[in-house]
């Protein structure tokens, strides 16, 4: 076990020394740790796990249910803290920074699609997609988002609220929405998950366009190996540690 | 940049309102803040109004809002004053006088009116001796006289004869009954002969040195009557003197006290329960935000933001709700009105904008107080629960959520009554009991889960059990809410009915409406033959001596009080003193002890006289009577029911001592209509008798008292509503909950029978229980109130604990069925999807 962890973290900071070199990462963890007090005793969930990932880059996570996938995109994207290690986003540590000043960071550089779209009940499709602007105080939030919910193809839908919305449009809303802000990193947490196969290939077709477009830094958690080959890496959490997953890998995974 | 992200915020606000409004979200709260707002705003308004209009009642007892009294013309320093003050005035000038008719002549008090006479209340004529009389607004036109119909037999005249007063002839035109402002001092009356001011120079009665009493009646609105009170400060001489209506009547008084602190604690429960309901709508409000708020905060919100963003759609919305709620209040208040019309004083003066303000902001600081504890919960929820659901802030604490809705209520109760140690005594005592109920609320319930969950027993009995059990702050919460409803509901039902039979047993069928005064000693066999042939129902015959209080303990009287009590009516005039064997039957001894036959020296003292004038047990009282000194010490001190039309004593000596003094008799008695020409031949028998008619002032009394009585059950009305509203709030507060599960276990196969009874089941046991604690409430205070308010007394009421914990059984049970419908109706994948 310990001689496991030194070898994948040796490997992990080995790669990233390599990037480091080139272009800042836009996400990057340092031994990054996460246990939680559960009725049984001590949870490790994360056990000091390295990770870099390089701006414009896709990267997918997949792991069984239960590894952790979800605990490491909340800490990621600052929206919990670790017990140990560091957390770099877009060359900013967030771990030493309070929630509002995480949020701040969200607000201006983060953006997120939910397995189950996350969307305000109670506001509009345009109102949810000008909701980041919005709190970020920006005058232009209305036209942004009209424009953005026109690029995913709902110009015609702005006034319908969640529920008047297919599973699909709902997705596309939220599209709309994390991209509203011009974000530099995009957090995906199962996109499809609650989506029907076809409907969740348009949704990924769309996903990666948008992604492209605006040269966006992907981070995919996922237990579809299918999406997951889509991005430029794959990394599989097991045991609490990361491990890229290699061509040949991916022949063998589930 | 903070004032342009909080207006940001401020606007974004406001969008959040129209939208959870479109959504349906807000309907109980906007309900339960309407009821809140238009219902302090009501009785804001009702009882300034009220007020304002029982000081006008009281006003007609004088015939003015303020009367100064002087034994000459005003001086023209005091007359400019007045005339610049531009309030309604008149003038009226009462002197004793003898008027001559033929052979016959007889002591009257005559009174010269001018034409705007009385400015309040009003005077009621007949056209002759004992007819039926009506209201008028005319006076005697000059040259003419009105007489009471006392003085026809006396001078042996009719209508159209003439009469001598003075220099000058009258003839008379009228009978005068009724005059609203001849109160006060009745004992001492000579017979009315009322005349045209204009004709006062021509009587030559008033020379340098005979006893004339000048009165200026003033009318006007409060503002004005205040400033001319201040304007004349230091001007008035001696003998001139200014009295306020509020100066007024005791026996409207009493009532009028009591009616309005049950308002008042009347709409504090209102106020109280529509808190309640706040309290629960705002928890739901918050707890359906939970999500909104993660999301906000994952996209970049700050907490402040977030908070700010949903306070302050609480905050616009009361905002939003105030004027509807201030404008339904107004209109409750004028419908109440509109209603008693019949009954109030025609003239009901416009309410001041201050009860609007104050109904307005009772709402805001109801909101913030019952409201804000729960909201404040959006600042600490994770963002970190978009991934994770199951991530709630910690429930607000206790004693933010109890500490921040008690102090709005201390605040509001401040408010109300002014009275701020009675406030934090009531508050303290409040937050104590409802610590120690909820404290074993919460471990009753935590004991019923251990319990319950070993044992066998049905599923949907041990999923109730454990709903109950493992939200034990919320189930506490719910049990309190409904307690406290019923309690409020209970402890008004019983003041009501307290209140009702107060009243009843003051002003029963029979209250007597003639006072007889003025019997002299030897003909009081007489008159009670008189009486006993008559079959007139004449009780309590007293023996009046008139005498002045003059030392107290050897010092004069006028030393010996304060500063502020020698205003006091009792040291400026005569009293009137009474002997008798046997306490009145209206009296109670408050302290010292009745004499014992064979005591003499002794006095019993009223109980307001003894206080203002700092009379103790023991102590010397000297009194002065037709020039001859008299002293007795205080024997015991009592207190009077002076709104009983019985006549009423300050001073009560044992028999014997007054004795020798010169005396007259005093008798009230009940003469139904039809046999009051009865009186004519009692006037005839007893020339010298005086009688007063009271049948106008008790009808006004009446008229008050049924007033009230509407008023009582209007609030009750608004208070029902209040506690429907609580109890739908709170059904509403668990609906997701209990929606879920129902779905869950109707998805497993349970049957809809199953369903109802475990829902309807915990609300028919929340019921039962909450019926029980508000039994014991409503008890705890009702024997509080009456031993320290309204001084009544007390005893258990057992048909509260045989009637409410069914009634809340039952009440509870059907509303809750009534609110779980949705539960038993709803498809389960319906539900399950959408939560």
């Amino acid at each position: 076990m310990r001689m496991m962890n030194s070898k994948t973290s040796s490997q992990s900071s080995n790669m990233s020394n390599n990037t480091n070199d080139t272009i800042p990462a836009a996400v990057a963890a340092q031994d990054l740790m996460k246990k939680v007090v559960a009725r049984s005793g001590e949870l490790t969930i994360l056990s000091g796990l390295d990770l870099q990932i390089k701006q414009g880059e896709s990267a997918a996570i997949v792991g069984t249910s239960g590894s952790g996938k979800s605990t490491l995109l909340g800490l990621l994207a600052g929206l919990d803290q670790p017990t140990s290690g560091q957390i770099h986003l877009v060359g900013q540590r967030i771990d030493e920074l309070d929630e509002d000043d995480r949020a701040k960071l969200r607000g201006q550089h983060v953006g997120f699609v939910f397995q189950s779209f996350q969307l305000l009940a109670n506001l509009t499709a345009l109102e949810n997609a000008m909701l980041p602007l919005e709190l970020a105080g920006r005058k232009d939030a209305c036209e942004r988002a009209k424009e953005l919910l026109e690029r995913v193809g709902l110009g015609e839908r702005l006034d319908h609220y969640p529920k008047q919305l297919s599973g699909g449009e709902q997705q596309r809303v939220a599209i709309a929405r994390a991209f509203a802000s011009e974000p530099q990193i995009l957090f995906a947490d199962e996109p499809t998950g609650s989506l029907d196969e076809e409907t969740g290939e348009k949704i990924i077709e769309l996903l990666f366009q948008v992604n492209r477009e605006n040269d966006t830094t992907l981070v995919l958690v996922t237990h579809d190996m299918a999406l997951a080959r889509r991005c430029d890496r794959v990394l599989r959490l097991h045991n609490g540690l990361l491990k890229n997953i290699t061509d040949s890998d991916r022949e063998h995974a589930p | 940049m903070r004032p342009t992200s909080s207006f940001k915020d401020f606007s974004l606000s406001w969008r959040f309102v129209i939208r959870d409004w479109r959504a349906g979200e807000l309907w109980l709260l906007v309900l339960s803040l309407l009821m809140a707002v238009s219902i302090s705003t009501a009785v804001a308004l009702f009882s300034d109004r009220l007020q304002l209009a029982l000081g006008r009642q009281v006003a007609e007892v004088i015939g003015a809002d303020m009367v100064i009294s002087s034994p000459r013309l005003l001086s023209e320093q005091v007359s400019r004053e007045i005339r610049s003050s531009k309030l309604e005035q008149s003038t009226v000038v009462e002197f004793p006088s003898v008027v001559l008719a033929g052979e016959e002549m007889q002591l009257v008090s005559a009174k010269a009116v001018e034409s705007h006479y009385p400015l309040r209340g009003y005077i009621r004529t007949a056209p002759g001796p004992f007819a039926d009389d009506t209201p008028t607004e005319d006076v005697p036109a000059p040259g003419e006289a009105w007489l009471e119909p006392r003085l026809f037999p006396l001078l042996g005249v009719e209508v159209g004869d003439t009469v001598t007063l003075g220099a000058k002839e009258l003839t008379i035109t009228r009978a005068i009954t009724l005059e609203t402002d001849r109160g006060g001092d009745f004992y001492s009356f000579s017979p009315r002969l009322m005349f045209n001011m204009i004709d006062i120079q021509a009587t030559e009665v008033i020379q340098p040195g005979s006893r004339v009493s000048w009165k200026t009646l003033l009318a006007g609105e409060r503002r004005q009557l205040k400033q001319l009170e201040t304007a004349l400060e230091g001007k008035l001489d001696a003998g001139e003197q200014l009295i306020h209506s509020d100066d007024g009547r005791r026996d409207l008084r009493n009532s009028v006290v009591r009616l309005r602190q049950f308002l008042g604690l009347a709409s504090m429960a209102a106020i109280i329960l529509a808190g309640i309901a706040i309290a629960m709508a705002t928890r739901r409000f918050a707890e359906r935000r939970f999500d909104n708020a993660a999301i906000m905060r994952c996209l970049g919100g700050s907490r402040r933001q977030v908070l700010n963003l949903l306070v302050g759609e609480l905050v616009l919305l009361a905002i939003v709700v105030a004027i509807p709620g201030v404008a339904a209040g107004w209109l409750l208040q004028a419908g109440l009105v509109g209603l008693l019309k019949g009954i109030l004083p025609a003239w009901l003066p416009q309410p001041g904008l201050l009860p609007l303000f104050v109904g307005g902001a009772t709402g805001i600081v109801t909101l913030l107080g019952f409201g804000l504890a729960p909201l404040l919960r959006l600042q600490h929820v994770s963002p970190l629960r978009v991934l994770r659901r199951e991530l709630v802030p910690a429930p607000a604490s206790s004693w933010l959520v109890y500490g921040l809705s008690l102090s709005s209520i201390a605040l509001l109760l401040w408010y109300y009554t002014g009275e701020l140690l009675m406030t934090a005594g009531l508050v303290l005592a409040g937050a104590g009991i409802l610590a120690v109920v909820s404290l074993i609320l919460k471990v009753l319930l935590q004991r019923l889960y251990h319990t319950g969950s070993g044992r066998p027993m049905p599923l949907y009995w041990r999923l109730g059990l454990q709903r109950i059990a493992r939200e034990s702050g919320h189930s506490t919460a719910q049990l309190l809410a409904f307690s406290l409803t019923f309690m409020a509901m209970a402890i008004v039902l019983v003041l009501r009915t307290d209140l009702l039979d107060q009243w009843q047993k003051n002003l029963p069928e029979k209250t007597p409406n003639y006072f007889a005064m003025n019997i002299q000693p030897g003909e009081v066999s007489d008159y009670r033959q008189f009486m006993v042939d008559h079959d007139i129902d004449a009780k309590g015959l007293f023996p009046i001596v008139r005498g002045r209080l003059t030392q107290i303990n050897g010092a004069d009287v006028r030393e010996a009080v304060s500063k502020e009590q020698r205003g006091h009516n009792s040291l400026n005039r005569e009293l009137n003193l009474t002997w008798s064997e046997t306490l009145p039957e209206t009296n109670t001894i408050i302290d010292g002890q009745w004499w014992q036959r064979g005591q003499n020296d002794v006095v019993s003292v009223e109980k307001e006289m003894a206080e203002r004038l700092g009379i103790d047990i023991g102590d010397q009282l000297t009194f002065m009577i037709s020039g001859r000194e008299l002293s007795a010490s205080v024997a015991s001190i009592r207190t009077v029911q002076w709104e009983s039309f019985q006549p009423n004593f300050y001073m009560i000596f044992p028999a014997g001592l007054l004795e020798e003094y010169p005396v007259s008799w005093l008798n009230s008695f009940y003469l139904s209509d039809e046999n009051k020409v009865q009186l004519n031949e009692l006037i005839t028998h007893l020339p010298t008798l005086t009688l007063l008619d009271l049948d106008a002032v008790i009808a006004q009394v009446r008229k008050m008292l049924e007033q009230s009585v509407i008023a009582v059950e209007a609030m009750l009305g608004a208070l029902l509503l209040a506690g429907l509203l609580v109890m739908a709030s709170v059904i509403e507060s668990s609906i997701d909950l209990r929606l879920k599960e129902g779905a869950l276990i109707r998805s497993l196969g349970g049957t809809r029978r199953q369903l109802i009874i475990m829902q309807a089941g915990e609300f028919v046991l929340f019921g039962f229980v909450s019926g029980l604690i508000a039994a014991a409430g409503t008890e705890l205070c009702i024997y509080w109130m009456n031993t320290k308010v309204f001084e009544l007394p007390w005893q258990p009421l057992w048909w509260l604990w045989a009637t409410l914990p069914p009634a809340g059984a039952l009440v509870i049970g059907i509303s809750g069925w009534l609110g779980v419908q949705k539960v038993i109706r709803q498809s389960p994948s319906v539900i399950l999807n959408d939560l």
